[in-house]
């Protein structure tokens, strides 16, 4: 038995000897092929460009950009809205990549670790951590958002728009959409929504197994929400990450969650993986509430027929995260003139208000009001409002500003290892 | 003797699986000891302690193993105990073997629909419970037992025997045809055994030792499992493919090489099962 063995590893290791010289062949071969794409060097826009010019190098090319396409209604105003106006406005041909957030960071930092300079992203859909994480990695083309005409229109003074995460900008991403965060309920289940963590408790208790978060995005935004909450508000969290803050507040929400965890879905014993899981168990009433980072999203849901007509949102008076969703550049792009005129072009008002309308997306613009033309501001005045979503002006108040990216890196692995492990 | 042409064809097919496998393998090596990677600082064997320690994210990680090991035997398990009493159906009942067709059904389904349908099927919402709630056996969503997303992870179990089963009844039925076993069968009864006396000590036993290389390669691949587990079970533990994947793609950048150790660990389990199989000298693939 043994000899078989070891004759069969001797044969092995023959066999992998002279494999291993056409690995070699094969490596020469990549490095022949990774040195020829050294040699072609990613565009770069000369500072000495007038918007003029960079119009005119967009002109008559090709464009990718890579973007989350989890929603029909999204999806739809990127293919049928988006595609044709950019081909007609500026004749660049815009090709949309499926991908969000480690996806896009996983797919520049693979090129970044292979020494490619051209990347195969041109324009990537982004916000928070992912943002973060691609200026972690140099990854981004930066600044830029200073040459877009229709910045004008961005009040970059709005908290809520010039930190993504607690991190300045610095132009290395531009507002694209704005929104908050909003619980959805079963109106004809639920009669009194829960306000603070003390009436959560007596709700869970009452409820039992009719209530979770995801751990995922949302879910983490949930818990940031409630942090502030038990650290006593927003400007206890706000400023650089305070780990001995975090120790201090978590402790307590972890001992909050797990004392009552056994009243959550399936008993708390686990959690749904993304929105998409618990949007489908609450459209099929296993919960009695879901979550959503577009405050808009149970207007979208019920028109697709997804959510029953009895589904309400609201935000609770202890507050929730308001943040806005950007686009950046990737750094290899090899049209940056034709990002930036795209960019330039979802910015613009007629964009803008076309996103903002309900049926359409129901995404909140990031453009200034008192910056537009009296046209547009009535335009956006007049639109027409959400039917079951609250309106954005009685929300406002209660919008929380995001903390840290710290916390949410933090939150999400401390999650695992605290309440989902425990 | 091979010829020049079958001996080139060997080297080519070796150079397309083997090369990719060991470049990935040396990569996620490298990655993993902080030789790769945007974010790394040069050689640290600090992923491998936390990976292979008791304690933290070190204890994950076992569990992680331990329990992708124990869903995949369990699967396997089950597989023999219900492809085994079927093939014996098909073979020793020529009329069954119209069944057979109806086997092959579930071999089309891919792991990822498998894995929608019984959650459709199997969740406290699904078709199962409103079936039961109609039938007065259950008073809701609340009461009926959770066979998703659920502890003893009976979900993915019975989703990845419902995948592989009828495959092993037909591959062991065909295998007791190779045997002979109907003449087996008879030498035995002549000898005084009865039916299910042959089934047990001729039958099985005949069938699992030429069919186990097959076994265990299969138990391979259920270690490898992705969708299925990710669908239909619980957040912790998890398998091998989904505890890689979040590692690769959490949040945390600095969880990457941790994920690529696993992942390199990983390789290296399946490549010491696989040279086991083939080192066996009655157990060769090929008889398979």
């Amino acid at each position: 038995m043994r000899s078989v063995l070891t004759g069969r590893l001797s044969g092995l290791y023959i066999k992998m000897c002279c494999a291993s010289r056409a690995l070699v062949l094969l490596m020469l071969v990549l490095a022949l092929g990774s040195c020829g794409n050294h040699s072609t060097p990613s565009t770069e826009l000369p500072e000495s460009w007038s918007w003029q010019d960079i119009e005119q190098a967009a002109a008559g090319t090709q464009l990718s950009m890579m973007m989350w396409q989890g929603d029909p209604l999204v999806n739809r105003y990127m293919v049928e809205y988006v595609k044709p106006a950019l081909k007609q406005c500026c004749n660049i041909d815009l090709q949309l990549l499926s991908g969000q957030g480690h996806q896009i960071v996983s797919t520049l930092m693979a090129e970044r670790e292979a020494g490619l300079r051209n990347s195969q992203l041109d324009v990537v859909w982004i916000n928070g951590e992912t943002f973060f994480q691609l200026r972690q990695i140099d990854a981004l083309y930066g600044p830029f958002t200073s040459r877009l005409p229709n910045s004008r229109y961005i009040n970059w003074e709005d908290p809520f728009i010039s930190r993504d995460f607690g991190q300045p900008l610095d132009g290395y991403e531009c507002p694209w959409g704005n929104v908050q965060m909003t619980l959805i309920y079963n109106s004809s289940r639920v009669q009194q929504t829960p306000h603070s963590l003390v009436q959560w408790e007596q709700w869970w208790a009452a409820n039992p197994g009719l209530f979770t978060l995801g751990h995922d995005f949302t879910g983490m935004t949930l818990l940031k929400a409630w942090l502030m909450e038990l650290a006593g508000g927003p400007q206890e969290l706000s400023g650089p990450f305070d780990p001995k803050k975090y120790e201090k507040y978590s402790a307590e929400l972890w001992a909050l969650i797990n004392r009552n965890k056994a009243n959550f879905w399936n008993g708390g014993r686990t959690f749904p993986s993304s929105v998409a899981q618990m949007h489908q168990l609450f459209a099929q009433g296993e919960l009695l509430f879901t979550m959503s980072n577009n405050d808009a999203e149970v207007d979208n849901k019920i028109a697709e027929g997804f959510f029953p007509d009895d589904s309400r949102a609201y935000v609770p008076r202890s507050g929730t995260i308001q943040n806005s969703h950007y686009l950046g550049i990737a750094r290899g792009s090899v049209n940056k003139a034709a990002a930036m005129v795209l960019i330039n072009w979802l910015i613009s008002p007629e964009a803008q208000f076309q996103k903002y309308q309900p049926a359409v997306w129901g995404d909140g613009t990031i453009l200034s009001l008192d910056l537009l033309e009296p046209e547009w501001q009535e335009r956006f005045e007049t639109a027409p409002g959400r039917v079951y979503a609250p309106a954005r002006k009685t929300i406002q108040p209660f919008a929380l500003q995001e903390p840290d990216a710290e916390y949410m890196i933090r939150l999400f692995a401390d999650f695992r290892a605290h309440v989902i492990a425990n | 003797m091979l010829s020049r042409t079958e001996r080139l064809a060997r080297w080519i097919y070796l150079l397309l699986t083997l090369v990719p496998l060991l470049a990935a393998w040396l990569y996620s090596l490298a990655y993993s000891l902080g030789l790769r990677g945007v974010l790394s600082s040069g050689f640290t064997l600090e992923h491998w302690v936390r990976l292979l320690g008791l304690s933290g994210q070190a204890g994950e990680a076992w569990s992680t193993l331990f329990y992708s090991l124990w869903l995949s035997a369990a699967s396997i398990g089950l597989i023999i105990a219900l492809a085994l009493p079927l093939s014996a159906l098909l073979y020793f009942r020529p009329r069954t073997q119209g069944l057979g067709l109806w086997l092959y059904l579930p071999m089309t389904l891919p792991p990822v629909v498998a894995a929608f349908v019984f959650y459709e099927l199997l969740s406290p919402s699904g078709l199962l419970s409103r079936l039961a709630f109609a039938a007065g056996l259950s008073q809701g969503i609340g009461s009926f037992p959770r066979l998703v997303n659920d502890p003893a992870s009976l979900g993915i179990i019975i989703t990845q025997v419902f995948l592989l089963f009828p495959f092993f009844s037909l591959v062991f039925a065909q295998q007791a045809s190779q045997e002979n076993m109907a003449a087996l069968q008879r030498l035995s009864q002549s000898l005084g055994a009865s039916k299910g006396r042959f089934f047990r000590s001729i039958y099985a036993p005949l069938i699992l030792r030429r069919k186990m290389p097959l076994l265990l390669l299969y138990g391979v691949l259920l270690l490898g499992t992705y969708e299925i587990p990710l669908l239909l079970g619980q957040n912790s533990p998890r398998v091998l493919s989904v505890y890689i994947v979040e590692q690769l793609s959490r949040f945390d950048l600095q969880t990457i090489p941790l994920g690529h150790a696993m992942a390199a660990l990983y390789t290296v389990l399946v490549l010491a099962l696989l040279l086991y199989l083939l080192s066996r000298p009655s157990g060769k693939i090929s008889e398979s």
